[in-house]
């Protein structure tokens, strides 16, 4: 029942929400955020309770749902979920915060806007039954279409439809992948119709069929990632969404493309997985390079954040497609470090907006000098972001360059420039937005530093990025179990083939 | 008694012609509780006989089995919510509510009758008996030029294509010389079925039934006639007849021409793809809300479709069969398509027309519960779970994939996209556009209790969609 109870508190937020007058806005936002702090405890209270040594899911709830075509539902968590989830419970209480002051319109709305996109983001994660796992999927999908519509900027509506396109798409083309696996596997299961991913992947699936299915999954969570060449929607959403739009949308959403690759693709359809590996890493190598170079000509603040997303994350694809344990434990730390370092940049961007309503980099410039305890905390996440050694993203990185440089080397020098070329646009960035002495009297009076709410949201992100980069071993304990059942899982078809 | 719900409806549609004409005209708003009744009554009659084994009345001309169960409670629900939509809307418009009822009990029962009908003669009639009323229907705004041009069109071509199925049936009863569905099935069955007039009697039949729940390019009349007709009775056509011809479909095709399935099979799914892309991309470009509304009928028309190609008769117990696929869909389709031509009704009841977008601006501040539930009724359109139409979509997705058409659920999964753009539109204009005009908006509980029925019935045969997937199931053991 905890996973159950989890996933649906933000519900009974929304219930509480309902009949509340709309005029009334502190008390929507403390409701929200009380319930969204209380799904973080339980989430904290998961961390703990978690059998860390144990292989397999656990805290498992299956019933009957659809019971007249199969399906189940069916929850449950391994090492992989567990972190994410957290994550999820954290950013999103983190990101009501943020626009405590900064959204004033329509606050009800936006409080039940967020409640079930946190709804639908951890039903994915916890979700073992696919059309679970899909309907969760697009639940997220609407709530964040409607957060950049609505409290969006001037193009929203531009950057709204095309990020729902997108990814409906990708959506759709899973949903008939998810079918024709529902079928295969009846197929070679003695008529068992199921969608549970423990007994999908009992099955071996000829490679004719993984290969399309494993296309249209592609279809679906590379969008999601966002991988090069798909990334498009990502900078237009990005820019236009509100601040907390954007922390989720960084922190989380983008998590469910990699969760989904790890949770269904590799372990579901290994010999695909082996057959697309070297283009797999061929497109995360350009998705890396691609993105940091983008970065270094961006003229927004948050654009250059949004792009250096796209990098990031194409070292998580890397990670997962070399299939080895550093590459993929590396993956998944990244995904996590990513969480919370992007949304981290995304919430300072946020802060230096809502006092300037500004972005321009060629605007801004000694802000340091206002905002000196901002400029603290800014550089820690900044430097996370670049992968010093002593904080969260160098151990990701890391992990990750170490599974490359034992498959292919050449990707791996072509990844490594990468992290030279994030010290060179997130070193100038902060220069120049910190240090840079410019005419900046007009917006001075504007720069007060950060009020207790912000250090409150931003200082566990702090401590973590810290805690993650000193000591990984924390998280990666989690991770071990479930990387090596993902890894078994792709190897024994890929011995097979190549028997 | 096999026809009891029939013979309810019938007193019904006797009952209120007959109050019609004596009652004093300020009395005559008793007349939606009477017709509200009336329906309520059919309903239960109709619902006891589930599980029931088949029964046969007027020497076999029409069956009363599980089937006919499911298709009367798809008719009777939707002749119930339309009465609910429709009193605002009439008295706003001085049109004749008496007049109104009656028309759409006859057609209700014309569509119960065709459900039921295991003879060809007899599902003609019921067909016929059907469509008259609702071409009156369409015309009901008589000092309404788009209501008379509506009226015209969707009465010349519904001829048109009634005398094309006529036709067709003609050759089925010339081939097999049967008209008893039954029996016409056994005979294909012990014949060679590569017959060229066979196929010619395919194409007829798929001809005249094509025209009555728009297919392309047999959908001509349906955007002029939904756009022209008084919006309840819009509402009424995208749905009532629409589901009665796909009653008719499955009668003919399955129970009648089962055995010659796989000569049609892909002539449906082509069909089907050509329908739902035209209607798609056509339906972007509207700025009538009516219109919009009218492709989008038209898409689902071509959605359902995808059932029948999927059908494989024979498989009736299978549960993933296309057949129950398509009356899932039908179902579900009910609620959320009647949900929106509801709020069309609702919004133009105070205005002029009200039927374009901009009707619709900031109808999220102006009225909060009716925004959401149109946002409810769009996504659920789109297909967008935990929704109705997401599971209505899946279903017939599913048994493409089962029937080895993927490429048919490749092309509606890229449809279902294309619809997303307009649909959403919608929502964009209703959220995130702002206007100054300040139209009141019309109060009306019988409109209230309708949205509420209807998003509901939208939310939850998505959320517990199960109980309502056997449901069309059990309905569809007998084919």
């Amino acid at each position: 029942m905890l996973l159950s109870l989890i996933v649906f508190l933000p519900l009974v937020g929304v219930a509480l929400l309902l009949p509340m007058r709309p005029e009334n806005k502190s008390l929507l936002r403390v409701t929200t955020l009380v319930v969204m702090l209380a799904d973080c405890l339980l989430s904290i209270y998961l961390l703990l309770a978690f059998n860390q040594s144990a292989s397999g899911y656990q805290f498992e709830e299956n019933i009957p749902w659809l019971g007249s075509l199969g399906l189940r539902y069916h929850l449950g968590v391994d090492g992989l979920s567990v972190l994410l989830l957290f994550l999820t419970t954290l950013l999103s209480w983190i990101a009501i915060l943020s626009t405590w002051r900064a959204v004033q319109l329509r606050v009800k709305e936006y409080m039940i806007a967020f409640l079930l996109l946190e709804l639908g983001m951890l039903g994915v994660f916890v979700a073992l039954d696919l059309f679970l796992f899909y309907v969760f999927w697009e639940i997220v999908l609407v709530p964040m279409y409607v957060i950049i519509g609505v409290w969006g900027g001037p193009r929203k509506i531009y950057a709204t439809i095309k990020f729902f396109l997108f990814t409906f798409i990708g959506s759709l083309l899973m949903l008939v992948a998810i079918l024709a696996l529902y079928f295969e596997h009846a197929g070679l299961a003695n008529g068992v119709r199921t969608l549970d991913v423990t007994q999908l992947g009992n099955v071996h699936y000829p490679l004719a069929f993984q290969i399309p299915v494993f296309l249209a999954f592609f279809a679906a969570f590379a969008v999601k990632v966002p991988l090069w060449p798909l990334h498009t929607w990502l900078p237009d959403a990005h820019v236009e969404a509100p601040t907390a739009g954007s922390v989720i949308l960084a922190g989380i959403l983008l998590k469910l493309g990699g969760y989904g690759f790890l949770r269904f693709s590799v372990p579901l359809l290994p010999e695909a997985t082996h057959y697309f590996g070297p283009l797999m890493l061929t497109l995360a190598t350009i998705a890396v390079v691609y993105g940091a170079l983008v970065s270094l000509v961006q003229k927004d603040w948050k654009k250059l954040v949004a792009y250096s997303s796209v990098s990031h994350m194409g070292f998580v694809i890397l990670g997962i497609f070399v299939l080895n344990p550093q590459g993929l434990e590396g993956a998944i730390l990244e995904m996590f470090n990513h969480g919370l370092l992007t949304g981290a940049l995304f919430l300072c961007v946020g802060i230096v907006y809502e006092r300037v309503h500004d972005r321009e980099l060629a605007h801004l410039g000694g802000i340091a000098r206002y905002m000196p305890v901002y400029a603290a905390f800014f550089m820690v996440f900044m430097l996370g972001s670049v992968g010093l050694p002593g904080l969260a993203g160098f151990v990701g990185e890391f992990l990750v360059l170490l599974g490359t440089f034992g498959v292919s080397s050449l990707a791996g020098w072509i990844s490594m420039t990468a992290i030279i070329l994030a010290a060179g646009y997130l070193l100038w960035m902060y220069a120049r937005v910190m240090f840079v002495k410019l005419n900046t009297e007009h917006y001075a009076a504007e720069l007060v530093d950060l009020r207790a709410h912000e250090v409150a949201y931003l200082l566990p992100l702090l401590a973590l990025v810290i805690w993650v980069g000193v000591y990984p071993d924390t998280w990666l304990n989690f991770l071990h179990p479930a990387v090596s059942h993902i890894i078994a899982q792709a190897s024994a078809a890929g011995g097979l083939a190549a028997r | 008694m096999a026809v009891l719900p029939e013979v309810v409806v019938t007193v019904l549609a006797m009952l209120l012609l007959l109050l019609d004409a004596v009652l004093p005209e300020h009395r005559k708003s008793g007349l939606t509780w009477l017709a509200l009744l009336g329906f309520v009554v059919a309903g239960a009659f109709n619902l006891y006989q589930w599980g029931s084994p088949a029964q046969s009345a007027y020497g076999g001309m029409v069956g009363a089995d599980n089937f006919t169960v499911f298709f009367n409670t798809l008719f009777l629900a939707t002749a119930i919510l339309v009465v609910l939509m429709a009193p605002a809307y009439l008295r706003e418009r001085a049109l004749p509510f008496g007049e109104f009822y009656s028309l759409l009990s006859f057609a209700v029962l014309g569509m119960m009758f065709t459900a039921a009908s295991t003879d060809l003669i007899s599902l003609f009639v019921s067909i016929e008996l059907m469509v008259i009323a609702v071409y009156i229907l369409a015309g009901l705004a008589r000092r309404e030029k788009r209501s008379n041009e509506a009226s015209l069109k969707y009465f010349l071509l519904g001829a048109f294509a009634s005398a094309i199925l006529v036709y067709g049936m003609s050759w089925l009863y010339g081939i097999t010389g049967q008209t008893n569905l039954a029996k016409i099935a056994g005979v294909l069955k012990a014949t060679s079925l590569d017959n060229p007039l066979l196929l010619m009697t395919i194409a007829l039949l798929a001809v005249g039934v094509g025209f009555k729940v728009a297919l392309v390019p047999f959908h001509a009349w349906t955007p002029d006639a939904y756009e022209g007709a008084p919006t309840p009775a819009t509402a009424f056509m995208s749905v009532g007849p629409k589901a009665a011809a796909f009653a008719a479909l499955l009668r003919i095709f399955i129970s009648a021409m089962g055995p010659a399935q796989p000569d049609y099979s892909l002539l449906f799914a082509i069909l089907a793809v050509l329908t739902m892309t035209l209607a798609n991309v056509v339906a972007i470009q509207q700025n009538n809300i009516k219109r919009m509304l009218a492709y989008s009928s038209i898409a689902h028309s071509g959605y359902i479709l995808v059932g029948l190609a999927a059908a494989q008769p024979g498989a009736g117990s299978d549960q993933v069969a296309g057949i129950p696929a398509l009356m899932f869909y039908l179902f579900v389709y009910t609620f959320m398509t009647l949900g929106a031509f509801a709020i069309v009704a609702y919004v133009q009841a105070g205005q002029v027309t009200g039927e374009s977008f901009d009707d619709y601006r900031a109808l999220g501040r102006r009225a909060p519960m009716t925004a959401i539930a149109m946002t409810l009724f769009m996504l659920s359109l789109t297909g967008v779970p935990p929704l109705a139409g997401f599971f209505g979509k899946a279903y017939l997705i599913l048994a493409a994939v089962h029937s080895g058409m993927a490429w048919l659920a490749v092309a509606m999964a890229v449809n279902s996209a294309i619809s997303a753009y307009y649909y959403l539109r919608v929502v964009v204009v209703m959220y995130m556009s702002d206007t100054t005009e300040r139209v009141p908006l019309y109060r009306s509980p019988f409109i209230h209790s309708m949205l509420a029925v209807a998003s509901l019935a939208t939310f939850f045969v998505g959320v517990f969609a199960d109980p309502f997937l056997r449901f069309a199931q059990g309905a569809t053991l007998g084919f």
